[in-house]
């Protein structure tokens, strides 16, 4: 017969070395989640106060920080839809620039930045799960709970729409 | 990736150095819990003794029973030795044991993952909102369950019955659990935390009610040993009457491969009156093991006929 409390009396040290561990790598995560220092803050805080209690189940599991971003991704989407009359618009237009000079690269780093703050959320999440976690779409999709022919057409609109912008400024080339 | 995608990733990449500092977020992350819980407290206070998103009429009419379902809880592999056969034998087919409880259906609670171990039926509840609801694992055994855990144990009535609420101190969050006798030879625990109030727990036992959820097995056999019992049923094991195992385990060198199993390399070794299988499953970067240990017999060609018939399924997750 399975001691369930046994398991348990140990999991305030796993939960307290998971944060000391992994915090920052969150926050990271989170940030460019959402494009928000403060948000970001909020998201882990909530999220990790939330699996506090359950944490000793959460440790089972093979993989518990995907466990915890998967969390933080739900929780940010949740954010933003109780917000979504206040969602971000499209940041100013940016500068022409070329890439071939780093400071003109680090100029449109910058750019892009600002024009991903300007996505919705579901494809600015889509983007961060690919490019920053480099998550595959058969991942994403069952972290997201959505089908990958979703996942596939959110990450083809929103780079669309970043390609379209980049090129009409002159950002990129359009080949 | 073309010049967009690189540029995308390096933004990222560069944006994440600028994300705010981890100083003090143990602390926070603590305060921030105790909050909830204080909060919850509070409000459990205020509200009447209801199973938190379970009905009141559920509970009521789903009240104290003892019509359960009797079908026998996966045998014990103490309790299976007594009709040990001297040779095992395969017959064609697999049958899932069933999971014979469930808790009506909640928005805070996902449907029961069940699994099996030792012959106990287990079904966890997960809770996917954390403020109002937790985890729950409910665990049906034929045998008064035993724990290691010193706690609090007090008696308390449950579905009609004489069953005990142990309750271990523990932060972040004191654990119940409860146990009762639902019916002869079938002994039921319910575990959870105190997200709950004792009333809710004991409202939560008296709302479960008879179901028949199979309990999903990591691979579908195309034979099973005949006369033993299934007695543990995981995401990586299938187990017969304690010692006819099926694992998938995370990939590892064969010894000494010396034949195939549905074109797999495979190596089977004699030891101590055990026989191992273990078969290199390539395309799932997995080692399929098959154990028969000491005290049972089965031909070699039976036991490479078995492990033809595992097929391994995309729930698997080896151990």
């Amino acid at each position: 017969m399975p001691d369930v409390a046994l398991d348990r009396t140990s999991t305030a040290a796993d939960f307290d070395e998971f944060v000391h561990g992994r915090g920052r790598a969150l926050l990271r995560f989170a940030y460019v989640l959402s494009g928000d220092a403060h948000l970001a803050e909020d998201l882990v805080q909530e999220v990790l106060a939330r699996l506090h209690r359950r944490w000793g189940r959460i440790t089972a599991m093979q993989h518990p920080e995907a466990y915890v971003r998967a969390a933080i991704v739900r929780q940010f989407l949740s954010w933003r839809r109780r917000r979504a009359s206040t969602e971000a618009i499209l940041p100013e237009v940016p500068e022409p620039a070329g890439l071939d000079e780093p400071q003109q690269r680090v100029l449109a780093r910058d750019q892009m930045w600002r024009l991903l703050g300007g996505l919705p959320r579901a494809q600015r999440a889509v983007l961060v799960l690919r490019f920053y976690c480099d998550l595959p779409d058969d991942e994403i999709a069952a972290l997201l709970g959505r089908a990958e022919s979703t996942v596939r057409s959110q990450a083809s609109r929103a780079l669309a729409r970043m390609r379209t912008m980049m090129v009409e400024e002159g950002m990129i080339g359009d080949g | 990736m073309d010049e967009l995608d690189r540029l995308l990733a390096d933004a990222l990449h560069d944006a994440a150095s600028r994300a705010p500092s981890d100083a003090g977020l143990l602390g926070t992350v603590r305060e921030r819990s105790r909050r909830y819980r204080r909060r919850q407290a509070a409000a459990l206070g205020a509200v009447a003794v209801l199973a938190a998103g379970i009905p009141f009429v559920v509970v009521l009419a789903a009240g104290p029973r003892s019509s359960a379902p009797l079908e026998p809880v996966g045998s014990s592999p103490v309790a299976s030795a007594s009709a040990r056969p001297a040779s095992l034998q395969l017959v064609a087919g697999y049958t899932a044991p069933v999971f014979p409880y469930t808790l009506p259906a909640s928005a805070g609670l996902k449907a029961p993952a069940t699994s099996m171990r030792d012959g106990n039926l287990i079904a966890l509840f997960e809770a996917t909102e954390q403020k109002h609801h937790a985890d729950i694992t409910v665990t049906v055994s034929t045998r008064k369950p035993a724990f290691s855990t010193a706690a609090a144990e007090t008696p308390i009535r449950v579905r009609g019955h004489a069953g005990f609420l142990r309750t271990v101190d523990v932060q972040p969050a004191r654990q119940y659990t409860l146990y009762w006798p639902e019916s002869a030879g079938r002994w039921i625990q319910l575990a959870t935390d105190d997200t709950y109030t004792i009333g809710q727990v004991v409202g939560l036992a008296a709302a479960l009610s008879p179901a028949s959820i199979a309990v999903p097995p990591p691979f579908t056999l195309d034979l099973a040993p005949a006369g033993l019992p299934v007695d543990t049923v995981t995401d990586s094991t299938v187990s017969f009457g304690g010692d006819f195992r099926t694992v998938l385990r995370k990939r590892r060198p064969l010894s000494n491969p010396d034949r195939t199993v549905g074109g797999y390399r495979a190596s089977l070794v004699h030891s101590s009156g055990r026989v191992t299988l273990d078969v290199d499953v390539t395309d799932w970067n997995a080692t399929l093991e098959i154990t028969v240990g000491a005290g049972r017999t089965i031909t070699d060609a039976d036991l490479l006929r078995y492990a033809a018939g595992v097929h391994i399924l995309n729930r698997s997750n080896p151990s």
